[in-house]
């Protein structure tokens, strides 16, 4: 085997290996903590694989994959543009990858030979690199229309674009030094052509006018006679390989720029080096394919199918999906631009807000690293500003069920002593929370942050005491007496007007409250309730949060 | 004698008088022709004077004041929000007056700290932007109906007896003394006689018309005084205007709103005496200099009370006459065992009825020193409901499954009520509204009994206290006298407020119509 | 945004609600704009008129006689520019088409009815809820009577009710319970229990804890909490439970016939194809060349409307459809004429219950016959811009009880008007 053959096998080993390690990954971690053993996990997913009904799932599966790993149909209905950027460079890169690069394997089998050189192998591999360039401008050209309006820097993989468009570009050189190459031609001359001096001589000539082949100077104007001879003899010797170059999309058009400087750029073997290049490009994409974004051609069609049923409640494989999720995760980004808290993310200078940062965060503690205060206070504060809306998870491209990642998040964050605001608020009763915060030290109190409406006294002032906000609060409506709110939405208004909002900010109503929005929009003063109710929830949330807790030391 | 010292008169002098006398063990029975602190003393600013006000014009009143201000604030703390206040100048106002400002105060030895207006706006952010200079001085907030009941109920504790809803309709004398007193209770018109040792005229701006039934006269000028209440408080400190007192000087924080005030029309007459649409317009006008956020506030109501000054001689303008208090023994004029206490101020209520009873005392007999100068004011729970914001918190903390809140806007719950109503059956009356209302903050906020004088009258009659045709009684004569306050301010919302209440109470319920409504067939 | 409606109705309470399905009765193509308010504090009962003069404080049991005598007495009132002929109408049509959304009220007859309110005081009124229709011919019948409260409804007290209406109903008892829905606090809310009692259970439940005290009782009546959505069903089932009718006693606001009143009226306007800007205010209202422009303050993004005709139906202070500063009274859209007392000292009277009724009470806006505002000197402001329902002037509604007839009638005079008005224009153009 050649040394590029040798290359090659230990690149796939490395790719084969290295895809199994990691996709034994989603056996072994989870969130919380995975008490069940990788083996245990493997065997529940090899149950849910061999579990009827079979057949229809196995067509589901089929269906799963033509339309969503080909057709990326999911990532079409939510963002068009960037569909057909990734749908253009997918092509071009498959075409490449199994009609250029498995073409002794592929095309062969499709239509009984290969040979680079001939039509319509050598249009289509143009095509095919042009296809990838074309998806790539796209793809930069809209994040740089996007600059700015992009929520969190996303994480950049430069190997992984800097390999692919490596390949392509050297593929093009390649083919454009090839065309011109002058060493070339005489190389092939020798071994694979048996003709007299004359008729080399024609060929020359033919092949210099017509095929682009620059020769060294001097170069003697060919005669027309010279090229019917000349002709007659690619006819016999050449045309059965070699189809016209300029049916090479780009390299024929690049061989043309070249073609002044062609001569010296052969002298000095550009070829070779070219051709070492482009093969150690593709040897180093295959061995990369387990590592940073290149993963994601084993990763998402996987994560696609596994998620292309309903899980049952009690899923069995629900650690191993989750793992997945973490995994498959492209960073498209597509979950921030739907989040409907984002601008938080913002307002407190919190990244965590923001879905793709906390599944980042989450797959560090599905990895045992999360550590520090203050990650996980940020982790807390982004469960906290989430507003379990559903929106990230409607709009993954891969179907990751995020929502549930985000519940096992909260889990995680009970685990280490951070359990929802909501839980630990409503612990302790409002009245004692006014207490503390009256213990509180002003001096040593953040500033105010949300009082733009609880502050201003025209919030409140035309309410005329009609009670219709509490009337048609399903909260209260539905509030055990036991367990229940121990204020309502007008009860709030008026403790604000009292200058009283420190009972109410840890009060179960403004923590209950489903902001359902039916108090604010039947107010006939047109009060804004809703947003009282959820900025108290807000200034709450900051100022208890600095408070020492029951059963906990000084903060 | 069915008593010792009777004492004509329920408002702060006359409650004071009598828990300085039953401190010092003398039986007294105080009678009240309507409820506690019926007259100034339940229309004032609740200002607890720290004196700086009368520094330039009335240096012994500002001494007086701070002197009993820190009394007030050492014994009595819990009808007491200790704000402090601020006096502010606004751009055009007298300088030479700011820069005499501190230097008389150092006089009378009040605190008066310069601030530099910066910091001041930063201490209350509503300040004008067009404040010039500020000093912070020791004002306080009292809660004057706190005061009152607390007083009244450490009196009757030592064995005082309060009459309520009772007049005096005239005096038996007999040799140079008053003999009996007789008295006519106001609704029932029952009648009775009461005697006593001494009489005490504690009747604030009526002492005259008692001291004219026993045949005296005591001159007095009636200066009368509107306040405005806004919907919400609007600072946390007194802010004076640093000025020659004036009209509209003074926004008091009364604990859940703002007060603004006031004025000083001289009157001839105590009939009907309420504010005024000019003087509303006044005092928004001319406070809104210190706050200007008063210009487009919500305000519930107003009031207006009458001063009792007592002229010292003719042609004496409101203002000028001195405010401290005049205790007057007609003895002189015939009438041995008859003392006329008047004049003063809420913040002297205390050393008024020192030397009241002082005198008082020398002319029983009885020995006992006054206490009130070193004996702390137990708090009584059921005089509690007054002070602004504690119903609510009380209401909080106690979260009590059954415990309903019958007035929302200012959440006093059903227990609180009916502790109130089973002070006043143990002391032999039945709860009306008005008598709740007095001791709580019902119907004092924002929809001033539109819903809670309902829910109260309903509360009531599902305990039995009202029967019949009373609670729509209660309730007409309610919304009256809340009416009363809201006749000036109705303007912005708290006329879509009222807009509400008059399409409740008229145009749903009929309050208006006769009750034997006419009806054409 | 470049259609172009036939006419904009600003303002969503009864004069606005009733305008918009008169005009989409007629075939206009209507946009409506703005918030039920004050509709919400409906008692469900509608007055055609009660008590003229106020200064006598007499009661009509027949309002059309009532009718005609006040617009002699009172020339420049609303209803002195209706006739009696329209004003009928009116009312049937609204109540038909609240019927059709399943709210049902009594046939606008001849006479008033006398109910029995929530504080046992005896009004007159001409329509009512059909279900507080067996309330009326109980009290007329004077039969005796159980009336029913809830333990926790703070503001209804079955003991009040009787003992304020003895006078007049001497048979009537009362039942406390104890309802069993949640709440707080021993509060319970006439909206929730109303949302409860839509379930049959819950009513069967409630009508197990009547019977046994139903003694001699040949009516029982309730505050109004029969239901919110389908309260001739909780009415009929109860009464079949208890054997005898049943009935809602009117309550002061939050009141649930007001809240059915709000939702059927939107039912019936939906229905009727108008379009509603239901979130948004309107701030402003400019004349384009022959049309209006309204702009919209709404979320996510202000609009602009563009109509015809305006009808302004925007109430009083409670609907802001008019403003009063501390000095004077204002409408705040179009800035209309408000003709008022002169000053603020004049506005209102000492005493609150002054049997002549507040002067400020009768400010409000100037109108032709057509209801077409007027400015100071009686001039039209516009052909088309119309103004309905309490805004209006020389009026007290809640002394002399006509606020439904008010709202009802003038929006049906208006709707006919611009009817006309926009017929005449559409064939100049």
């Amino acid at each position: 085997m050649t040394p590029f053959g040798w290359a090659v096998s230990l690149a796939a080993a490395v790719a084969v290996g290295g895809s199994l390690w990691r996709a034994a990954s989603w056996l072994r971690l989870g969130l919380p903590d995975a008490p069940s053993s990788a083996r245990e996990r493997a065997g529940a997913v090899w149950a849910s694989l061999a579990r009827p009904p079979r057949g229809k799932r196995a067509w589901r599966a089929l269906v799963v994959l033509l339309l969503d790993v080909l057709g990326q149909r999911r990532l079409r209905a939510r963002d068009p543009v960037r569909w057909a950027a990734h749908f253009i460079l997918f092509v071009g890169f498959a075409g490449l990858f199994f009609l250029h690069a498995l073409g002794d394997v592929v095309a062969v089998r499709l239509a009984g030979s290969y040979v680079s050189t001939l039509s319509p192998w050598l249009w289509l591999r143009d095509l095919f690199g042009l296809l990838v360039l074309l998806g790539f401008a796209m793809g930069s050209a809209r994040r740089l229309a996007m600059r700015g309006r992009l929520p969190a820097p996303r994480r950049r993989d430069p190997l992984f674009v800097l390999a692919i468009l490596g390949i392509v570009v050297s593929g093009f050189a390649l083919g454009a030094v090839k065309i011109t190459s002058a060493p070339a031609f005489e190389r092939m001359l020798r071994d694979y052509a048996s003709v007299s001096d004359d008729e080399a001589a024609a060929l020359r000539a033919y092949w210099g006018a017509e095929y682009g082949v620059a020769f060294p100077p001097p170069v003697a104007a060919a005669t027309p006679a010279q090229l019917a001879a000349g002709e007659a003899v690619h006819q016999a010797a050449c045309a059965a390989c070699h189809d016209r170059p300029q049916l090479a999309l780009l390299s024929y058009p690049l061989s043309r720029f070249l073609r002044d400087i062609a001569p010296g750029v052969a002298s000095w073997g550009a070829e070779a080096w070219l051709l070492r290049l482009h093969q150690l490009l593709c040897v180093l994409a295959l061995a990369y394919l387990p590592f940073g974004r290149a993963f994601h051609v084993v990763s998402a069609p996987v994560a696609l199918l596994a998620g292309a049923g309903t899980a049952p409640p009690a899923d069995p494989n629900r650690r191993t999906r989750r793992a997945l999720a973490l995994d498959a995760c492209v960073r498209c980004g597509l979950c921030d631009e739907r989040c409907s808290v984002a601008p938080l993310a913002f307002l407190l200078g919190n990244a965590l807000v923001l879905p793709a940062a906390k599944l980042d965060s989450l797959r560090a503690v599905a990895r045992g690293r999360l550590d520090g205060e203050p990650r996980r206070g940020r982790l807390a504060e982004g469960a906290y500003a989430c507003s379990d809306c559903g929106r990230c998870t409607v709009g993954c491209p891969l179907g990751l069920r995020l929502d549930d990642l985000w519940s096992a998040g909260k889990d995680v964050l009970r685990q280490h002593g951070e359990p929802p605001a909501a839980e630990w608020v409503k612990a302790t009763a409002a009245a004692e929370w006014a207490d503390r915060l009256a213990a509180w030290p002003r001096a040593a109190a953040p500033p105010p942050r949300y009082t733009s409406l609880t502050a201003d006294r025209h919030t409140f002032s035309a309410c005329v005491q009609c009670q219709t906000c509490t009337n048609v609060c399903p909260v209260v409506a539905h509030s055990d007496r036991a367990n229940g709110v121990d204020a309502t939405p007008q009860k709030v208004m008026n403790l604000l007007r009292l200058g009283l909002a420190d009972l109410a900010l840890g009060s179960r109503m403004v923590w209950d409250c489903a902001t359902c929005y039916q108090c604010q929009e039947h107010c006939p003063a047109g009060i804004r309730v809703t947003e009282v109710l959820y900025e108290l929830r807000n200034r709450g949330y900051e100022r208890l949060s600095g408070l020492p807790r029951p059963g906990q030391g000084v903060s | 004698m069915d008593t010792q010292v009777l004492i004509i008169g329920g408002g702060a002098t006359g409650t004071a008088v009598a828990r300085d006398l039953a401190l010092r063990g003398v039986a007294c029975v105080l009678v009240e022709q309507d409820d506690l602190n019926a007259g100034a003393s339940g229309r004032n600013h609740g200002l607890l004077h720290s004196g700086a006000r009368y520094v330039a014009r009335d240096a012994d009143a500002a001494a007086e004041c701070q002197v009993e201000g820190a009394l007030l604030k050492r014994l009595a703390p819990q009808c007491i929000q200790d704000t402090g206040g601020l006096f502010v100048a606004v751009a055009g106002d007298d300088e030479r007056y700011i820069a005499d400002f501190p230097g008389l105060c150092a006089k009378s030895s009040i605190s008066a700290r310069p601030v530099p207006v910066g910091e001041a706006r930063e201490l209350e952010p509503s300040l004008s932007p067009r404040a010039i200079a500020a000093y912070l001085v020791p004002d306080a907030s009292i809660d004057p109906f706190g005061l009152s009941l607390e007083m009244m109920a450490q009196a009757e504790r030592f064995g005082a007896r309060l009459v309520r809803r009772t007049g005096v309709v005239g005096f038996e004398r007999a040799g140079g003394k008053i003999a009996a007193v007789r008295l006519r209770h106001g609704r029932t018109g029952e009648e009775r006689v009461l005697t006593a040792d001494i009489v005490v005229n504690a009747a604030g701006a009526w002492a005259r018309g008692v001291a004219q039934l026993a045949g005296l006269d005591v001159p007095m000028l009636y200066s009368k005084g509107t306040l405005v209440v806004t919907h919400a408080r609007l600072a946390h400190r007194v802010l004076n205007r640093l000025r020659p007192p004036g009209d509209a000087d003074i926004v008091m924080p009364g604990g859940t709103v703002s007060i603004a005030g006031t004025t000083s029309l001289t009157i001839d007459n105590l009939a009907d005496v309420r504010p005024t649409v000019p003087e509303v317009d006044l005092i928004v006008d001319e406070a809104s200099a210190l706050l200007p956020a008063l210009q487009e506030t919500r305000c519930v109501r107003a009031y207006a009370g009458v001063r009792p000054l007592v002229a010292a001689g003719p042609a004496m303008d409101g203002r000028g006459v001195s405010r401290g208090f005049a205790l007057l023994d007609h003895e002189r004029e015939g009438v041995a065992n008859l003392v006329t206490i008047t004049g003063g101020k809420l913040t002297t209520c205390r050393l008024m009825a020192e030397r009241t009873a002082d005198l008082v005392c020398a002319r029983l007999g009885v020995s006992a020193p006054c206490r009130t100068h070193s004996e702390p004011l137990p708090t009584a729970v059921e005089c509690q409901w007054t002070e602004p914001g504690l119903a609510p918190r009380a209401w909080m903390r106690a979260q009590a499954p059954d415990d309903a809140l019958l007035c929302e806007c200012e959440m006093v719950s059903q227990r609180a009520l009916q502790g109130i109503v089973a002070t006043l059956r143990s002391a032999g009356s039945d709860g009306v509204l008005a008598d709740l209302a007095m001791r709580s903050r019902l119907g004092k906020g924002a929809c001033q009994g539109t819903f809670c004088a309902v829910r109260v009258v309903a509360h009531l009659f599902e305990q039995g206290a009202l029967t019949g045709e009373e609670g729509l009684r209660e309730q007409r004569e309610f919304f009256c006298e809340r009416w009363r306050g809201q006749h000036s301010v109705l303007w912005g919302e708290q006329l879509a407020q009222v807009e509400l209440a008059e399409a409740i109470h008229c145009g749903l319920h009929g309050y208006e119509l006769p009750a034997q409504a006419a009806v054409r067939p | 945004m470049s259609e172009t409606y036939d006419v904009a109705i600003v303002g969503a309470g009864l004069a606005g609600m009733s305008a918009a399905v008169f005009a989409a009765n007629r075939g206009l193509r209507v946009v409506q704009v703005g918030n039920a308010g004050a509709l919400l504090f409906a008692s469900g009962l509608l007055d055609l008129l009660g008590v003229h003069p106020i200064e006598e404080g007499l009661t009509w049991s027949d309002p059309w006689a009532g009718l005609t005598v006040l617009a002699r007495d009172l020339p420049s009132h609303p209803y002195a520019k209706l006739e009696a002929a329209r004003m009928r109408a009116a009312f049937a049509e609204l109540t038909t088409a609240l019927d059709e959304t399943g709210l049902a009220y009594t046939a606008p007859g001849e006479r008033n009815h006398e109910v029995l309110t929530d504080v046992g005081t005896v009004k007159s009124t001409y329509c009512l809820p059909r279900s507080m229709q067996p309330g009326a011919a109980a009290l007329a019948a004077g039969v005796p009577c159980l009336l029913v409260d809830f333990e926790g409804l703070r503001e209804y007290s079955a003991k009040a009710v009787a003992a304020g209406a003895a006078a007049r109903w001497p048979g009537v008892r009362t039942l406390r319970l104890t309802f069993p829905a949640p709440g707080i606090s021993g509060e319970v809310y006439a909206a929730h229990i109303a949302l409860a009692l839509e379930e049959r259970a819950a009513r069967e439940r409630l009508a197990d804890l009547v019977r046994p005290h139903l003694g001699d009782a040949r009516a029982v009546g309730l505050p109004a909490v029969l239901g919110i959505m389908r309260t001739d069903r909780a009415a009929a089932h109860l009464a079949e439970a208890l054997g005898v009718p049943v009935f809602e006693v009117p309550t002061m606001p939050t009141s649930v016939p007001g809240l059915r009143l709000k939702n059927a009226l939107e039912r019936a306007v939906a229905a009727r194809g108008v379009e509603r800007r239901v979130h948004g205010r309107v701030v402003a209202v400019e004349r384009t060349g022959d049309q209006f422009e309204l702009s919209v303050a709404a979320t996510p993004a202000p609009a602009a409307l563009h109509a015809r005709a305006v009808i302004l139906a925007t109430g009083r202070f409670m609907g802001r459809g008019l403003e009063a500063s501390r000095t004077r009274v204002r409408e705040p859209l179009l800035d209309l004429y408000v003709s008022q007392p002169a000053t603020r000292s004049d506005w209102h009277r000492a005493d609150l219950f002054d049997a002549r009724g507040h002067a400020l009470n009768r400010a409000g806006i100037e109108t032709d016959e057509g209801f077409r505002a007027c400015d100071a000197r009686g001039a039209v402001v516009h052909p088309r811009l119309f103004a309905v329902g309490t805004m209006l002037a020389h009026h007290d509604w809640a002394r002399m009880k006509c606020g439904a007839g008010l709202a009802i009638g003038t929006a049906a005079a208006a709707v006919a008007h611009l009817a006309d008005a926009l017929g005449r224009s559409r064939s100049l153009s």
